[in-house]
């Protein structure tokens, strides 16, 4: 498979702030965020993540597959969330191949699952909960 | 006026003090307090991430709107001043943050919590996703829903109080439990 754009990889700590984990494949499409989300400056952050998807499309990317696996974000980092995800409804909505799974944990006291249908409601996304037994 | 610790240490004693905090709110101090809380609360993990939860929230309040700043060589920015108290109230573990606010700021602070006060869980959640769907201001920093999450993570009334300082400022109080169980 030819490579669209380049990868987008964040490393993920917890040092001072919290930042999560980012995989984002410019080859296949396959994009993970995972971790915990308390920033420094959040929409800067996310929008990094929608300027990429946006360039992924651009450059002829055909397919988009986002996986969400957050164990905790502050309410900042959830506004900024939530324009990541109308960027990526945004090109749901102009008939590119894109598939978001919001995976949450089992057991849920982080109530992962209810942020995840708020953003669905608030987004209009389509994207799927998917629980996980969680460690 | 000299600041006599060893009153102030035993009036605080009277309530179960589990944690007591004033100064800069940066992120060390937020990383560090929530990686005790997580770490205190581990054998109830539903508590002790309300509580985790509250209290980010709580304090990056103060860090982004406190009248009260400090800046120290190196920062990046200025952090909020303030104070915050969790204590063991048995049944409950109270959080408390306290700050200074600029007097017409109290208000809109007053209205908000009253807003919040009177809504159930679903209807916190239905406000949350309005404010959150609002369109981004210019300079916006923060997701103006930190004391709706407080609500919801809660569960509890948020209690205020406000203080008269000066003619400018007021000391503006806010509290809330968590369930132990």
């Amino acid at each position: 498979m030819a490579k669209i754009i380049e990868s987008l990889n964040i490393k993920g700590s917890n040092n001072n702030y919290f930042i999560p984990l980012v995989n984002f494949n410019g080859e296949t499409g396959v994009c993970t965020i995972e971790g915990e989300s308390y920033l420094e400056n959040a929409f800067e952050f996310y929008d990094k993540l929608s300027g990429w998807v946006d360039a992924y499309f651009e450059n002829g990317g055909k397919k988009l597959e986002v996986g969400f696996k957050m164990t905790y974000f502050n309410t900042s980092s959830s506004r900024a969330i939530l324009d990541f995800l109308k960027t990526i409804k945004k090109h749901q909505d102009q008939g590119h191949d894109v598939q978001v799974n919001w995976y949450y944990p089992d057991p849920d006291h982080d109530e992962m699952q209810m942020e995840g249908e708020d953003f669905i409601d608030e987004s209009d996304l389509q994207m799927n909960l998917v629980p996980y037994k969680a460690s | 006026m000299e600041f006599n610790l060893l009153d102030y240490h035993f009036k605080m004693d009277q309530q179960k003090i589990l944690l007591y905090y004033k100064g800069p709110f940066d992120e060390i101090i937020l990383n560090n307090i929530s990686h005790y809380l997580r770490g205190k609360f581990a054998d109830n993990p539903k508590a002790g991430k309300k509580l985790f939860a509250i209290f980010m929230e709580l304090a990056q309040n103060i860090s982004f709107y406190s009248a009260e700043t400090n800046y120290f060589e190196g920062d990046t920015a200025t952090k909020g001043i303030g104070t915050i108290v969790i204590h063991d109230g048995g049944e409950v573990i109270t959080l408390t943050a306290g700050n200074l606010v600029k007097n017409e700021e109290i208000k809109d602070l007053v209205n908000k919590v009253e807003e919040i006060n009177h809504l159930d869980a679903e209807g916190l959640r239905a406000l949350k996703r309005e404010v959150m769907g609002k369109p981004r201001d210019e300079g916006q920093k923060t997701g103006h829903i930190g004391l709706i999450q407080v609500a919801l993570k809660s569960e509890h009334p948020l209690k205020i109080e406000s203080k008269y300082v000066d003619d400018k400022h007021a000391f503006f109080i806010i509290s809330t439990d968590v369930d132990k169980s």
